[in-house]
């Protein structure tokens, strides 16, 4: 599905002393089948702007198409097209609620109508996807499995309502890093499969950098930058301006540079050792 | 959903002479003028508690129109009382119809709870307007403090009240979360019958409930890890001090009272 988000600003307590524009003019397209990381340090309205995607919070000004369709307008269409964005959010685990993992997997596609033996299916569908057996933890009470199960249970909740869309807001917080790179590998081969659009809230540079197609760089609610990974990374005075860390290879490729060493800019990890080598075998 | 939009303890921060006071002193007070309001019983008591609470809004700085905003979840309440009142006064009935009877005697009632009831509501708002919610905390422990003697857990009671409110915003904030995945995932909690509602709400309250535990949990350890055993020997960084502004509050509230206690041997009308 094709994302179209046209001037889109949001203003928080609108008339009260303490409002804030959370959000100011954003604009961008993401293509089906694009990985779009949104990054921007604490406040900068990358929560807000994900929140927007679906109908949660409703623009005040500007437009969010999905597929040409203005997801906030009272189009029966509209609300079709609203249910196939879903949205994973910080931490989602916590909203776990049912006696057993599959009947927490089929409450999303319970709520869109379907029939129990349909909704079964696609839980036990969508729990393959994530990796959670549905034979041996079906049954099991969700609140008995370890943190990095709940919340794969917890996308798998979101999958089983068969988005075209999946936004998730910071997918692999509090997670180790081999649970973090199991998380986002399993999202990567889902979107493949299911050729989904993503969009990721990450504070991690280095998830970012590995696997998305494309970054928006928010800074106090407005894009300062956006691009292919390559491109944003490349800007490194403007990202450190916008309050982000460093990939590790740019910034151990920097420092190098800082220090006499000739190298190319490098974007990925493994790119910036290869560099290295080269480098030094030459000398 | 505007869960943001409500304010439990909704202290109106401006500096005024009613904020300076000693929260005991506010508390006394407001419980003194509570009392009074219950001796009343003419309108012209009525009259000089108006007047009295008219004066402390105006020292306190709140602007009217942010006092008069707790009135509204009551006037349900105000309403359902003035019609009982009206309806079941005793006396000579001025108008009858079928079953209902309205005297001159129910009216006058019910315009006496009425004014009571609103004036108990406005009294005990400018308590909360300009004290925060801490400091009465504090104060209430203070106050009871010498109930201890006969086991009274004082500060326990208080440090549990000042958790409660403390976790008021956190837990509103909780179920926005919630809210707004559960909606996500297609749950409707506003159209349907009240049986759907109530059942809507079950995937609401199940990790609210776990998250009420979770954040319980979390506090109580570090509580512990600061080595916090309960309130014996405890030493507070901000010790609250009476000053003259409270003595002079003092007298005042005597006088008002003394007032109030005249006013029922003087009836105008």
């Amino acid at each position: 599905m094709r994302i179209e988000v046209k001037d889109l600003s949001y203003v928080y307590s609108a008339g009260l002393p303490y409002e804030t524009k959370a959000l100011d003019g954003i604009n961008f397209v993401a293509e089906e089948g694009d990985f779009i990381a949104i990054v921007g340090s604490t406040g900068s309205g990358k929560t807000t702007l994900v929140e927007h995607l679906n109908g949660l919070l409703k623009p005040t000004t500007g437009q969010v198409l999905a597929d040409g369709v203005d997801i906030n307008s009272k189009d029966p269409e509209a609300r079709k097209l609203r249910r196939q964005i879903g949205i994973v959010f910080q931490y989602p685990e916590y909203q776990l609620f049912e006696e057993s993992v599959i009947k927490d997997v089929m409450f999303g596609p319970k709520n869109q109508g379907f029939s129990e033996a349909e909704c079964k299916e696609r839980a036990v569908h969508a729990m393959n996807l994530v990796g959670i057996d549905p034979e041996k933890y079906g049954e099991v009470s969700p609140f008995a499995l370890s943190g990095g199960q709940k919340r794969r249970v917890a996308i798998a909740g979101v999958l089983a309502m068969n988005p075209k869309v999946l936004i998730l807001d910071e997918p692999t917080a509090g997670l180790d890093p081999k649970g973090r790179r199991d998380i986002l590998e399993m999202i990567t081969r889902i979107k493949d499969e299911q050729n989904l659009t993503i969009f990721l809230v990450s504070h991690n540079m280095d998830d970012v950098v590995e696997f998305a197609s494309r970054v928006i760089v928010l800074k106090r609610g407005t894009i300062r930058l956006m691009g292919t990974p390559r491109d944003v990374f490349h800007n490194l005075e403007e990202v450190i301006a916008a309050g982000l860390d460093l990939p590790q290879g740019p910034s151990f490729s920097q420092y190098l540079l800082s220090r006499g060493v000739k190298l190319k800019r490098t974007l990925t990890f493994d790119e910036t050792v290869d560099e290295i080598v080269r480098v030094f075998k030459k000398e | 959903m505007a869960l943001k939009d409500i304010t439990l303890g909704q202290y109106y921060p401006v500096d005024s002479k009613i904020h300076e006071l000693d929260a005991r002193t506010k508390i006394l007070a407001v419980f003194a003028y509570l009392v009074s309001l219950f001796l009343i019983k003419s309108f012209t008591g009525f009259g000089v508690a108006a007047l009295f609470l008219f004066i402390c809004v105006k020292m306190s700085k709140v602007p009217f129109s942010f006092v008069t905003r707790g009135f509204k979840p009551i006037l349900m309440i105000l309403i359902l009382t003035i019609i009982i009142n009206v309806l079941s006064g005793t006396g000579e009935p001025i108008l009858t119809w079928w079953i209902i009877k309205i005297t001159k005697e129910g009216i006058y009632r019910a315009g006496f709870m009425a004014i009571r009831l609103i004036l108990l509501v406005f009294g005990s708002s400018v308590l909360t307007l300009t004290t925060k919610p801490i400091s009465l905390t504090d104060g209430l422990e203070k106050i009871f403090s010498p109930l201890s003697v006969i086991g009274i857990p004082a500060h326990e009671l208080a440090m549990m009240m000042s958790i409660a409110l403390r976790f008021i915003p956190t837990l509103m904030e909780e179920t926005d979360k919630i809210m707004k995945a559960q909606s996500s995932r297609g749950a409707d909690f506003e159209n349907g019958t009240l049986k759907e509602k109530a059942k809507a709400l079950l995937p609401l309250l199940v990790p609210l409930f776990v998250a009420a535990f979770r954040i319980a949990g979390d506090l109580a350890m570090a509580m512990e890890a600061r080595c916090y055993n309960g309130g014996k020997g405890r030493t507070r960084m901000n010790e609250m001090h009476y000053r003259k502004g409270d003595a002079v509050a003092a007298v005042v509230i005597v006088i008002y009272l003394a007032l109030i206690i005249l006013s029922r041997n003087f009836t105008l009308f």
